[in-house]
């Protein structure tokens, strides 16, 4: 899933798909002006949408700095919104699941037996996850799929109530900076 | 909980699902850098032939690359043109479409380009030697980039790869060009100017030193030579240097920090006086761009030109034709 975030530093591509973007969400506004009835508003969604498209098809560069606009805007907002999401967490969330109880055995045991439990060498691949992992297997897919796989497989199938507050603050997170191909003097 | 914030996002989350969801269509079909040159056992390297190609650059956006038949720049030809130009990437139109070059920008002019990133002095020469019999009655100008091509022609290698070099023959001032290294067998014996030498070898080619006096010597022989093909064939040779965009006046702030500490410690119009001293002793016309060209006319992340520099360039030349044709006429 990609952030709300869009690229620092847009190539031409980005421009236009960003004024094709709001010429479709401006049209999508005009169509629903014109269904409530308010004619004058759907006019001015409706030639919204006529410039905002003829802009990214002839002159993406005029888009430049309504792009750097709402980048920043949205910016601002990934920041609250992280905020906000982080202490629902942290304040609503891991209280009352925290209830479920734990497996953790941290009281110590009413008779004198000994904490100790032992560990078996593991495979190789299970190095590429913290867990305890099926030797065939290894981390792949999305981080969404390895996540319900570990809640699954370990037995904390409360974990999963915090996955919507993870997809959330991994789409607030600002966007990576794209791998860049090889120099110009990487011939061949 | 998670409701409000994201309620209140939704213009931003929709927005920024709908551009990623377009972007696809709106983005060219790219083609690998890698994909565009291939080996040439006597330059060492050469762009394939026939291209039409969109191509990312390293650090920015996407161009358009087209070339000939043989593999240069452009759809034109040699024999079509009045003016030919040799150069490296400068010459290939690196990082802007091929219809915003310098050859395309001055349509009354018709320019053939040939060159390719990367090329030094030496594959520049043994390309002028090999488009001899088409160079009568032209005019040929020799873009010669200040950033790298005075110690380039020193070394047999450049990123790893093979390049034609000349090399002083032993106990004489005369120099020699080398070819028989090259070969698709990666350069392992030197390392070049990369790395930590760059800021050290860029101070001595700007201020009198060791590096200099064999760097202008050798670049004095090649100059030479391309002057000497030029005249058999009945061209008439200008020599254009094309000044690093780091080091134009007054843009030092603009710098990426490695060069800035560069700046402040060398002359640059060093290069261009000495290659002055060396045309002007060759009897070769020689045209700086320094003062001609200013930050506005290269690219913010690269030091290559934009489309402003193209066009700007391309005025240069046109000028300097219309020059060249006002000497010769009686």
């Amino acid at each position: 899933m990609g952030t709300i975030l869009l690229p620092y530093r847009p190539r031409q591509a980005w421009l236009k798909s960003f004024g094709l973007a709001l010429s479709i969400a401006a049209a999508l506004l005009a169509a629903v002006m014109a269904l409530v009835g308010f004619p004058a508003l759907s006019g001015l969604g409706a030639l919204a949408a006529c410039l905002l498209a003829l802009a990214a098809m002839v002159r993406p560069e005029t888009l430049r700095l309504p792009y750097r606009l709402w980048n920043k805007l949205a910016r601002h907002y990934a920041a609250a919104a992280r905020i906000w999401l982080l202490g629902t967490c942290f304040y609503f969330v891991f209280p009352v699941v925290g209830r479920a109880g734990s497996s953790l055995g941290l009281a110590p045991s009413p008779s004198a037996t000994s904490h100790w439990v032992p560990r078996e060498t593991r495979p190789a691949i299970t190095y590429t996850s913290q867990h305890r992992t099926g030797a065939a297997e290894a981390p792949c897919g999305g981080w969404i799929r390895t996540f319900v796989s570990w809640a699954a497989r370990s037995g904390n199938f409360w974990a999963i109530f915090l996955l919507p507050f993870l997809i959330l603050l991994s789409a607030l997170q600002p966007e990576e900076e794209e791998a860049f191909p090889s120099n110009i003097y990487t011939l061949f | 909980m998670a409701i409000p914030i994201v309620a209140l996002g939704l213009p931003f989350w929709l927005t920024g699902l709908l551009t990623r969801a377009l972007l696809p269509l709106c983005q060219p079909r790219m083609v690998p850098w890698q994909d565009l040159i291939a080996f040439h056992p006597i330059l060492g390297w050469k762009a394939k032939p026939d291209l039409d190609a969109y191509c990312l650059e390293a650090r920015a956006d996407v161009f358009h690359v087209r070339t000939d038949p043989q593999g240069w720049p452009g759809r034109a030809s040699v024999r079509e043109s009045a003016v030919v130009v040799f150069g490296d990437s400068y010459a290939f139109g690196y990082g802007v479409d091929e219809r915003a070059s310098f050859w395309r920008a001055a349509p009354q002019l018709p320019v053939k380009s040939i060159g390719a990133p990367g090329y030094n002095l030496v594959q520049e020469v043994l390309l002028m030697r090999h488009f001899a019999p088409e160079l009568g009655g032209k005019l040929v100008v020799w873009f010669i980039y200040l950033g790298n091509d005075l110690y380039d022609n020193l070394s047999p290698e450049m990123s790893g790869y093979r390049t034609p070099f000349v090399r002083k023959v032993n106990g004489e001032e005369n120099w020699e060009i080398v070819t028989h290294h090259l070969s698709l067998a990666r350069w392992s014996c030197s390392s070049g100017r990369q790395g930590s030498f760059r800021r050290q070898i860029a101070k001595a080619l700007f201020s009198e030193s060791l590096l200099a006096e064999r760097a202008y010597s050798a670049c004095e022989f090649l100059i030479r030579k391309g002057r000497d093909i030029c005249r058999h064939a009945g061209a008439e040779l200008v020599v254009m240097t094309i000044p690093s965009p780091g080091l134009l006046d007054g843009n030092h702030s603009q710098q990426p920090a490695s060069q800035r500490g560069i700046a402040s410690a060398i002359d640059p119009d060093y290069p261009d006086r000495r290659i002055g001293e060396i045309c002007d002793k060759l009897r070769v016309t020689f045209v700086p761009l320094r003062g001609r060209l200013d930050d506005r006319h290269y690219k913010e992340l690269d030091d290559h030109w934009n489309e402003s520099g193209h066009r700007r360039v391309a005025q240069v030349l046109s000028d300097v034709y219309r020059d060249n044709l006002a000497r010769r006429s009686p």
